[in-house]
């Protein structure tokens, strides 16, 4: 019986893991969060150190949020939410000041703005205020994630097509000069554009493959 | 009685409000209080990285030392000089002037650091000084303006313009239309009159040493 139920959170953790990146990704499928998207996507470093930091703070906020659920009045849980989510968001700005100066100097003005990122007030709202402290927190890594893959395709996308290199390394070896549209906000769009079409193609062709078998 | 019960329940529901607050603000202090040390020290470390840049050509290279202030090596780590901080009384933009001394104890140099509001939120600028009191070089330490627009302040071309300038620049009007970026005023227009300021503050301290 023990093994049965193991085997059945392992199924659903990894099909939860899937949510995240691919079925419920909360840019490529949702598009929540566009606005820090577009803005820090610009490199692979800063697209993958925002999502990593906006996961830290929706693992944390989740948790708090979930262990408090019985404890905030539903009248004032936004404000709660609001409090809990800057808090946090505050404390990770700290850290990151402190221990991942470049990542601060290249970051520092989204940072902040992790507060207001609907992808954290929409998880907090829709999921930790109603489950278990430990399922929130996978909520929130596994959107995190998600979020992640989606601002670290379209980092590294963007920085190799935009400036011919992948973690400010140049592996054209200075033969391709970059197209500079790429790295500009309206490169950002039609690469993000892109990504989407071509995740519901996969998608699609999955869903078709799948119907094909039955 | 109702009265007393909708009373009961505001004060309740405010004061489940606030212990969230208390909690999330002894965090934030928490954080605060470890971090505070190492983000003053990073913040040093890119001062002296920028006054090693500007002083390059003299070949001198700039550090933080253990209490806080500043080393001059040359680039083979001999001492060189001294960066002594005048604690004076400044203008509530500045932050902190510093005199830099050769080993002989000449002056060959000032460094002010001033931090004026710009269209966000405050810019730490370095602004380095030649001995006659006009403007050496000025680094954007750093800064949380619109990219694309007030953060156009970073770049040479407008940092070049305060080179060679004398206290009291700002004053004209054709030199401000000369400098200022159009489209980044509310961003170009108080770094160049923290600049002048500067100027002015370093002025008064000159003078001051020299009665």
């Amino acid at each position: 019986m023990d093994k049965e139920n193991k085997k059945t959170n392992k199924r659903s953790l990894f099909s939860r893991l899937m949510e995240g990146l691919f079925d419920q990704n909360p840019i490529l499928v949702q598009l929540l969060g566009t606005c820090p998207t577009l803005a820090t996507s610009t490199s692979a470093k800063n697209g993958i150190g925002m999502g990593l930091s906006a996961t830290a703070v929706l693992i944390l906020s989740n948790l708090l949020i979930s262990l408090l659920r019985k404890f905030i009045p539903k009248q004032i849980r936004i404000a709660a939410y609001i409090v809990i989510v800057s808090g946090f968001v505050t404390a990770i700005e700290l850290l990151i000041k402190a221990f991942l100066p470049s990542l601060d100097a290249s970051l520092g003005l989204f940072i902040p703005l992790i507060v207001v990122n609907c992808i954290i007030l929409a998880r907090a709202e829709a999921y930790a205020s109603k489950n278990p402290p430990l399922d929130s927190m996978l909520d929130g890594l596994f959107m995190g994630l998600g979020f992640t893959f989606a601002l670290g395709v379209l980092g590294i996308l963007r920085e190799l097509i935009g400036n011919g290199t992948i973690w400010d390394i140049d592996i054209s070896m200075g033969v391709y000069p970059g197209i500079s549209f790429f790295t500009q906000p309206a490169g950002a769009f039609v690469t993000l554009g892109v990504i989407i079409a071509v995740v519901n193609a996969v998608k699609a062709a999955l869903s078709k493959r799948k119907g094909g078998n039955k | 009685m109702e009265k007393k019960s909708n009373f009961a329940y505001i004060a309740v529901t405010a004061l489940k409000l606030l212990i969230i607050c208390a909690f999330i603000a002894t965090l934030v202090a928490a954080v605060n209080f470890i971090t505070k040390d190492r983000i003053v020290y990073n913040q040093k470390l890119n001062t002296a990285l920028a006054l090693s840049d500007i002083y390059e050509d003299d070949g001198k290279v700039f550090s933080v030392s253990e209490d806080g202030g500043y080393e001059i090596k040359d680039k083979d780590g001999n001492p060189v000089g001294s960066c002594e901080n005048a604690d004076e009384e400044f203008s509530d933009d500045i932050d902190a002037v510093y005199i830099i001394k050769d080993k002989n104890g000449e002056v060959f140099g000032y460094c002010i650091e001033t931090s004026p509001m710009g269209f966000k939120d405050e810019i730490d600028l370095l602004v380095a000084v030649n001995p006659d009191a006009t403007v050496k070089d000025v680094k954007v330490i750093s800064l949380s303006e619109t990219k694309g627009i007030g953060d156009k302040i970073k770049e040479r071309t407008f940092l070049d313009k305060f080179q060679g300038k004398k206290e009291g620049f700002s004053l004209s009007n054709a030199e401000m239309k000369n400098i200022i970026i159009s489209g980044a005023t509310r961003t170009s227009e108080p770094v160049t009159k923290a600049i002048d300021g500067a100027l002015k503050q370093l002025g008064v301290l000159i003078g001051e040493a020299a009665e």
